[in-house]
């Protein structure tokens, strides 16, 4: 391959890499708006929790898998205890969607000074696992394995969550309540519950998008902030509720970014906000959305 | 309080001076009606009378702020309506609302209580079952929602409480914006329902429909219930016809 | 006749030699002497007492809270370092009497609005006799405003900006001990003609003003000194950007034998560790990526070859630099707690270097000036020359206010004196002051 081709086809994965890692954040963050009609600012901050559980599990035991497994989970039960305790209560007061941003906002502070007063002010870094370290070189091209696993792992996840929403019985109602909760409802299902579970696993993906990225960027207080307007981007142009929506922009946005980057430099910030309004100029909607908040 | 003559007949469901508001509009004021066990009971009006807001208070969709109601002896006031439903409740409702991203076959599996058929109840409604009585629906198995006609969606909602197996289904403007033979066919199932034992609570606009079917009708005015007797009590009543129906 | 001549001429050369003793202390400036320092050895940052009474009051204006607050940690150890040191000496003479240093908090929030609050609550409500600080240029030129506005002495310690001592902003008020990005940019390009090795940079920077002008002055400082030089390209990221991966592949591609970048932490630190995770092994030129926490995650693999250009280094063929370097690093391994155990308080080189002996020297410029006035402050200090604490010379300009200093440059080495867990610096190039003067400010024609 010749090294231009090299460089492109480079760009083509790192848009691949933080395509699938936007994805895993913003398939939570659809998935509640869409099925819950909750804004959750807090998600991103969800994302950042789990790098720094993934950051004291590695000082613990030394291990980044078991920080990969264990990190996440931990941020899916601080999601489970936040929709129980304190989301539900807020909707039953009848604010509407000010309440849930209030909230949600107010979360997202609360994490951001924990984090801050637990583990300071100062950046940590968690090392790639030595598994996971080095070059792989495919005709020609040099690429980094980890970067590669962020890719995988991505895939994994995506492969589990259609599975769940596509051919179970759990998928179905999850699917179903995006369009019309209050009727499943009906139905006899136990909506406060799914809603919880949901919003465990929302979280659960961001958790584990956490931990993936944190080898890859620094543990700091203002990690949450780097990711989370893309994930809104994500979500608003994808269609609320819409897995494969988040899927597609998400990997749309993650390319549009090395290329941009690659080609025109000066608007690669700006490509994603232009291409936002493009698309809700068209569809205001999103390209799959089904919601009609 | 009284019940209308019922001579013996049990008492399925009773609502007891029904308060709901939606925000500041009291929008049921002090609503009260039964429904006997295999009765089918019609519930009749101008439009924005408040007879929906009554459906969906008993199906726990609004939220009442007092009164009483009361299924098969016990209170379901208030309560969600996921715990409505597995009482023994369904809900067929106004725009029928079936779910537009699921097949038919998946719109009536998700109406399955606890996700299984319950074996042990000879009953119980089936896939098969469905399919006999609702023979349309058969033929578009694996269409999307969103794809059927009017009629076929109206059928589906219908179907899709039904596989809950509900003992009282609450059933909303269900001829609305349908052709005249989709009509007689909707009236059709809902009368061979209730001789399966499904006791039925109908909101109804088309005054033909709700007498041919109903045993007993409640005339709603503005937020409370202005005429109640037999259908043969409305007929030879046109005062009431006259101040509570379409002019 | 003859005897008169010779009592006169007699009487001349004694007011001469008297003179000399006069003007000489007064000409010959302050210098660092590390045998007058204290015993520093009861200094814990963490438990820093302020003395009280009629005390000598310095307002640092950093973050001290939000995510930035480490910056407002490292100042604090800085200044108390030295407020610790003179204290115990029986502090600066002030008005005929000697007063002790007090150490008092701005937070600036990193915000203008903050900024301009918490100075001016330093000057009207807590009454210090010098404002110290601060990171970010726009901030440091609201300071600058609340300085010249209620004629206080302003130590601008720590922003870069050319334009802060231009016509337009300068004040007789504030003093700029920090070098400037002009400086920067031909510190380095100064380096590299004489290394004689690189020739083809890319330039990598963070898109907002600082980023694009410390560019320009790389650029500028190429064409000045090294003209074979060439620029293969340049890009501007967004601050604490996701992912430099776009941006390292184009580098790479390129054919750069060095990436010069501006960066400060996060985006300096994940700069380079993501450079080494894709296998770009490019050295970066910079003048932030020198925090040891940072690097030490990356190895020493990893930061081998990265060139570090500051306006203060240890260096450890300096003797009284490292002298001063062991005493500090003795009270860290010995005494001091979080958030001052880890390696970034290690060794007083880089920015704690600067910081502690610049504030030094404003001390001792206060107290040859025996007063707060800030009219005599001025005199002392405009034109003052300082020997810092490796020895070397600063001089601060009377036109504008700004400091002429050699600057440095390393490159980083395993083993080096300094860390076992990263590579750091040995050898020290010096570009001579000449070569890297700031831009010629206010009245300076």
């Amino acid at each position: 391959m010749s090294p231009v081709t090299a460089m492109y086809v480079a760009q083509a994965i790192h848009g691949l890499t933080y395509g699938m890692l936007l994805f895993l954040v913003a398939s939570g963050l659809t998935l509640i708006f869409g099925m819950m009609g909750i804004l959750n600012l807090a998600h991103a901050s969800f994302f950042m929790l789990s790098a720094y559980f993934c950051y004291q599990v590695v000082a613990w035991t030394d291990s980044f898998w078991i920080a990969l497994i264990l990190a996440p989970i931990g941020t899916g039960l601080v999601g489970i205890i936040v929709e129980r305790f304190l989301l539900r209560k807020v909707q039953k007061l009848g604010l509407g969607h000010i309440g849930d941003l209030l909230l949600t906002l107010g979360i997202a502070l609360v994490i951001s000074e924990a984090v801050k007063t637990i583990w300071g002010t100062e950046s940590h870094q968690v090392l790639i696992p030595p598994s996971l370290q080095g070059l792989v070189t495919v005709a020609g091209l040099e690429y980094p394995i980890y970067r590669l696993f962020i890719i995988g792992l991505s895939l994994v996840i995506l492969g589990a969550l259609a599975f769940i929403l596509f051919k179970t019985r759990l998928g179905m109602i999850i699917r179903a309540a995006v369009s019309d909760r209050d009727m499943v409802s009906a139905l006899g299902i136990n909506m406060p519950r799914v809603f919880m579970f949901v919003f465990g696993v929302g979280t659960l993906m961001a958790g584990v998008a956490g931990v993936a990225a944190a080898p890859m960027l620094t543990v700091f207080p203002g990690l949450a902030d780097q990711i989370g307007l893309d994930a809104f981007v994500v979500v608003v142009v994808g269609g609320f509720g819409s897995l494969l929506g988040a899927v597609v922009v998400s990997l749309f946005l993650g390319e549009l970014n090395s290329f941009g980057i690659q080609f025109i430099p000066r608007l690669a910030p700006v490509l994603v906000f232009l291409f936002m309004a493009l698309v809700l100029s068209f569809k205001p909607m999103g390209f799959f959305g089904e919601r009609d908040e | 309080m009284p019940t209308w003559g019922m001579g013996g007949c049990s008492v399925f469901l009773e609502i007891n001076d029904l308060n709901t508001y939606y925000g500041p509009s009291h929008v049921l004021q002090g609503i009260s009606l039964t429904v006997a066990k295999g009765e089918i009971v019609a519930l009749l009006g101008r439009n924005g009378m408040g007879k929906s807001t009554t459906l969906k208070t008993i199906m726990g969709l609004a939220k009442p702020k007092s009164g009483q109601v009361v299924f098969q002896g016990n209170s379901i006031f208030g309560n969600p309506p996921h715990k409505v439903s597995m009482a023994g409740i369904g809900y067929v409702p106004e725009e029928r609302r079936i779910f537009p991203n699921l097949s038919v076959e998946d719109n009536l599996l998700i109406g399955v209580k606890g996700g299984v058929i319950d074996q042990s109840n000879p009953d119980a409604w089936t896939l098969e079952k469905m399919y006999e009585v609702f023979p349309s629906l058969k033929k578009r198995r694996t269409n999307k929602g969103a794809n059927l006609s009017g009629g076929e969606q109206q059928m589906l909602a219908i179907g899709r409480a039904l596989m809950g197996n509900p003992s009282l289904l609450l059933v909303d403007e269900p001829t609305e914006g349908l052709a005249p033979i989709i009509v007689e066919a909707v009236r059709d199932i809902l009368a061979e329902i209730n001789k399966m034992g499904v006791s039925i609570l109908l909101v109804e606009h088309n005054l033909n429909v709700a007498m041919s079917l109903a045993h007993r009708v409640y005339l709603m005015g503005k937020a409370h219930i202005g005429f109640v007797g037999t259908v043969k009590e409305l007929d030879n009543n046109p005062d009431a016809r006259a101040q509570y129906l379409e002019v | 006749m003859r005897k008169v001549l010779k009592s006169v001429s007699f009487f001349i050369f004694l007011c001469l030699t008297a003179s000399l003793f006069l003007i000489g202390p007064a000409l010959a400036g302050g210098e660092f002497k590390l045998e007058d320092m204290s015993d520093m050895s009861d200094f814990d940052p963490n438990n820093f007492q302020n003395p009280t009474g009629d005390t000598f009051k310095i307002g640092v204006l950093q973050i001290f809270s939000g995510p930035g607050a480490g910056n407002g940690e490292l100042f604090w150890i800085t200044t108390c370092w030295v407020a610790h040191d003179i204290n115990k000496r029986g502090g600066i003479m002030i008005d005929g009497k000697k007063k002790l240093i007090e150490v008092i908090k701005g937070d600036t929030m990193g915000k203008p609005a903050t900024t301009k609050k918490a100075a001016e609550k330093l000057v009207l409500e807590d009454k210090v006799d010098v404002l110290w600080g601060t990171s970010g240029s726009h901030l440091a030129l609201v300071i600058q405003g609340v300085a010249d506005r209620y004629k206080k002495i302003f130590h601008q310690s720590l922003s870069m900006s050319d334009s802060l001592m231009d016509e337009k902003n300068f004040n007789k008020y504030t003093f700029q001990t920090m070098w400037s990005t002009n400086q920067v940019g031909e510190t380095t390009a100064y380096f590299y003609s004489q290394r004689k090795k690189e020739k083809k940079f890319y330039i990598i920077c963070q898109d907002y003003l600082f980023g694009h002008s410390l560019a320009e002055s790389f650029k500028k400082g190429l064409t000045k000194y090294y003209p074979e030089a060439e620029v293969v390209g340049e890009d501007y990221h967004p601050l604490f950007a996701k992912d430099f991966a776009p941006y390292l592949t184009k580098a790479k591609a390129s054919g750069a034998e060095v990436i010069f970048t501006g960066d400060w932490l996060p985006d300096g630190g994940n700069l380079v560790k993501q450079a080494r995770q894709l296998g770009v092994n490019v050295p970066f030129a910079n003048i932030f990526i020198d925090e040891p926490n940072a690097l030490s995650a990356i190895g020493p693999e990893g930061t081998k070859g990265l060139v570090n250009l500051n306006q203060y280094m240890g260096d450890a063929n300096n003797e009284k630099g490292m002298a001063f370097g062991n005493k500090w690093k003795e009270l860290w391994e010995t005494k001091w707690e979080a958030p001052y155990n880890t390696l970034l308080y290690k060794w007083p080189g880089g920015t704690i270097g600067y910081a502690v002996e610049t504030t030094y020297w404003m001390l001792d410029v206060f107290n040859r000036a025996g007063s707060s006035d800030p009219e005599k402050v001025i005199k002392v200090w405009e034109g003052d020359v300082y020997k810092g604490i490796g020895g070397n010379r600063l001089e601060m300009r009377a036109c504008d206010h700004v400091v002429i200093r050699d600057t440095y440059a390393t490159e980083y080495v395993y083993p080096n004196p300094w860390f076992t867990e990263l590579s750091s610096g040995t050898e020290v190039f010096t570009i001579p002051a000449e070569k890297s003067m700031p831009v010629d400010g206010a009245r300076c024609k």
